[in-house]
Order: structure tokens, then sequence, then C-alpha cells
């Protein structure tokens, strides 16, 4: 039985069920630029602009690959975005590919049931991922016996608004670059035109 | 395989952060010092071999002491741990015996480490003696056992404990390439490292070229790495030669056969 999320407050709509609605699926090619858009972010961040480092980006190309994808097509797309970012970032590798695994086909998993209508519905459904993403990237430090910094909760709260509004932007704008707004008012007028004329 | 993973995507996703998770404790190290898969493995394996152990024993226990032997097994268990007592006492006696004849005094037996007591563990598991044999006993924090504990037999010193766990303990075999200890040469005193290098064999490293080590020699621990108990025999020099630098080239043959060990003895206080 779909579940019927938020409908009444406008930010979300259900869909027709699983299979039924109309879903996109991103393309093989899509993927490899954004993998390499991640790579060359990350380095040029991580070399001369360390503080914008917050936004997770990695983080919302993952969710933006999962939304729009299989459930293992997310999960393996997520877990390549999460190397990427640990291999650049010089972390454990696999941490960042863990939290993100998860992070990608649990949106791939909602992608089935819920869309999305508004830009504020993206930002904080990227936001609410960031932010389970940073707790389970803590939680496995913790886990493994890693000091966890105090200043992790700063950048936690930083990061987690910048990530939602700026994947929330990604969403609806690769989104309006996939599928623009038709208008079809002026065809339409112009066709009665022709037939009354 | 894609497709059935494709299929099965909850498997798949097991699959990517169970990968994840491996990568991650391949690079950690845990705070005993070792890589954290080594410590997971310990913890997941050592109660399936404990339980394979215990079955096995079960049964080859119970075929003996009720068809053939019934109540002799028990007995020999008994006279075979109290041999085992008796011959570390026995060696731990001659090294008094050797202190005592060289100096005398209040407190000087427990300072030099020759008194210790030790614990009894059945061993449950080896593996293979390519690159790193090692043993898991039967004995962890839960009895006492501690890191880097000394592993001992009456035939003279095993290895040390390498990683622990409540229950098990892995033991680093003194053969180990890689493993160590403090040492000594007989009589003459001559202290230097004894180290082992995979082979099955011993090194007895830095001593210099014009002390006179000769084959047939018994080297026994030093105590100077502060974990194995001192005046413990480790083996007898089987050749001995001139190196190329100041230091001899000294090859000594180990008094314990590390591929036949049922039982040994943790040194849970030194």
């Amino acid at each position: 039985m779909p579940a019927k999320l938020g409908t009444g407050i406008g930010l979300w709509s259900n869909t027709t069920g699983k299979g039924k609605r109309l879903k996109r699926t991103i393309q093989n090619s899509e993927v490899m630029i954004l993998l390499v858009l991640t790579a060359a972010t990350e380095i040029i961040l991580v070399n001369y602009l360390p503080v914008a480092l917050c936004l997770d980006l990695p983080l919302i190309f993952a969710l933006y690959i999962g939304w729009h994808s299989s459930l293992a097509r997310g999960a393996v797309c997520g877990s390549m975005f999460g190397w990427i970012q640990d291999a650049i970032l010089g972390v454990y590798l696999g941490i960042n590919g863990f939290s993100k695994t998860l992070g990608s086909f649990g949106i791939s998993y909602l992608s089935r049931w819920i869309t999305m209508d508004s830009l504020l519905a993206r930002c904080i459904l990227v936001g609410l991922m960031s932010l389970f993403d940073d707790l389970l990237v803590m939680g496995m430090r913790t886990f493994l016996g890693q000091t966890v910094q105090q200043e992790i909760w700063l950048q936690v709260f930083l990061g987690v608004p910048v990530t939602g509004l700026v994947g929330g932007g990604f969403f609806f704008a690769y989104d309006r670059l996939q599928f623009p707004r038709k208008d079809f008012s002026q065809r339409l007028g112009n066709d009665n035109a022709h037939l009354s004329g | 395989m894609i497709v059935l993973l494709q299929r099965k995507p909850r498997l798949l996703l097991v699959l990517i952060l169970l990968v994840n998770l491996l990568l991650v404790s391949v690079q950690i190290q845990s705070s005993q010092g070792h890589r954290l898969i080594r410590s997971w493995s310990l913890f997941l394996f050592t109660p399936i071999a404990h339980t394979v152990h215990f079955v096995v024993n079960g049964v080859s226990n119970a075929v003996v002491r009720y068809v053939f032997l019934y109540r002799a097994q028990e007995e020999n268990e008994k006279l075979r741990a109290e041999n085992s007592r008796l011959g570390v006492e026995l060696v731990q006696l001659q090294g008094i015996d050797s202190l005592l004849s060289t100096r005398a005094g209040d407190g000087v037996l427990e300072e030099r480490g020759f008194l210790f007591d030790t614990y009894l563990a059945p061993v449950i598991w080896e593996s293979a003696p390519f690159h790193a044999h090692r043993l898991v006993i039967s004995g962890g924090t839960q009895q006492g056992v501690r890191k880097d504990d000394a592993v001992i037999v009456p035939e003279g010193v095993v290895g040390r404990i390498w990683a622990i766990t409540p229950f098990n303990a892995e033991v680093e075999l003194l053969t180990n390439d890689g493993a160590a200890a403090g040492a000594m040469v007989g009589d003459s005193r001559l202290q230097g490292i004894i180290q082992g290098d995979g082979s099955g064999m011993l090194r007895l490293e830095f001593i210099p070229n014009y002390e006179s080590v000769e084959a047939g020699d018994i080297v026994y621990t030093s105590g100077t790495d502060q974990i194995y108990p001192k005046g413990y025999p480790i083996g007898r020099v089987v050749q001995s030669q001139k190196g190329s630098l100041a230091d001899q080239e000294i090859q000594v043959e180990p008094f314990v056969d590390h591929l036949r060990l049922e039982e040994i003895m943790v040194v849970v206080s030194g």
C-alpha cells in the first residue's frame, strides 16, 4: 500500500502507485559527467576553498541519481560518489561510501512513493538526507573508535542548510532542464482561430 | 549475477555496505594496534572455532571415555596438566637456583621475574603455517589473559598473546616472521635478540663476532623485553658462524614443536 506523505500542505504529492507514474531514468553518460564534475569540484575545493566543503556536493549528485534510478543503481552510484569523496578528502575509504550508499538507496526507495512539487520540498528533502548522512558518518566514526571533534557539529549545522538549499536548487534546475515546461495555449489559440476563420 | 543483483536490490545494498565496512576495517587500527578487520574476524570466527572444538572434543571424549577407557581419559588429562605445571616449576626452580648461586636477597626473585602464575588453555584452532602461523586458544580477558602475555609450554617459549576477546585469544608464535624476544646464551649470559623468520627456525642477533657461541649452547629468555619471564628455555644453537659485519650469524632450533601444540600455558602475572 503506497504511503501518502504530506499531500495536504502542498509540498508533496502522492504518486499513482509503483511503476505507474512517469519517471525519468538518468542516463549513464550523465552519471559519468556528474562523477567527473564531483571529482573536479572536490579537488578544487579541497585545495583552494576548504570552507566550502560544508557543501556536500557528492551527496547532492548521489541523491539526484538515486531519485531518478532503480534501487540497485542508486546504491551503486551512491557508493561510487562516496568513494570519490573519501579518496579526495583523504578520510578512510568507505566511510562516506557507506553513508551515501544508504542515502542514495533510501531516496531511490522514497522516489517510488512520492513526488516533489516545489523547490521548498526538494530543499527540505536534501537537507534531511544531508543530516542523515552526517549523523551516519559520525555514528560510524564513533563505532569504529575514531575521535569525533566538537567542531563537526558546527559543520553539520552549517552544512545541512547549505546542502539542502543548493541541492534543492540543483534538483529543481536539472529537472527543468530535462523536462522544460510546455505552454500549449498559443498553439491551441491559433488552431481555434484557424477553425473559426 | 548482475541481473540477479538488479532483481534483488536489498541484497546488493547489503553487499555494497559490507564492502564499504571491509574497506574501512582494513584501514583502521584498533586500540590494540591491529587492523580492525583482524579484531573483527577474530571476534566473529572464534565462537565458531570454539563450537567446533567443543563438539569435536565432546564427541571424541565421549567415545574414548565411555567406549574405550572409562575415566582413564579424565585421569590422563589431570596428569598431563599436573605434568605441565611441574615442568614449568622445574624450570622456575632451575632459574632460581642459578640466581641464588650468584646473588641472594629478599625480593630478588620477584624482581627478576622468576616467579609467575600460568593459565592452562587448550589450542582450539591453528592457522596455516606458511606466512604467519598463529594459534587461537580458549581463554581471554575473562580468564585473566591480557595482550602481550607470554605463552609457554614446559619445553620452552611458544610466543605471546597477539589479539584477545573475552573468551579467546590469538597467539603469535616466536618463530613467525617479525616476532622477537630478548635472549641470552647459556652460562655465558651473552645477551641478544632472538628473531623468527617464518621458517620454523630462529636467529640470534647482536652477538659480536669476538664472542664464543658453540653449537649445542642453550638459549634462554633474558627478560629484557618485559614480555617473557627471565631464564625460560627457547632453543638450542645449531649453527654459529662469523658474520660479514660485526655480529655472528647464529641459527637456533626451538625446543617447542609449534605444529603439535595441544595445550599451552599463558603467563598471567609476571
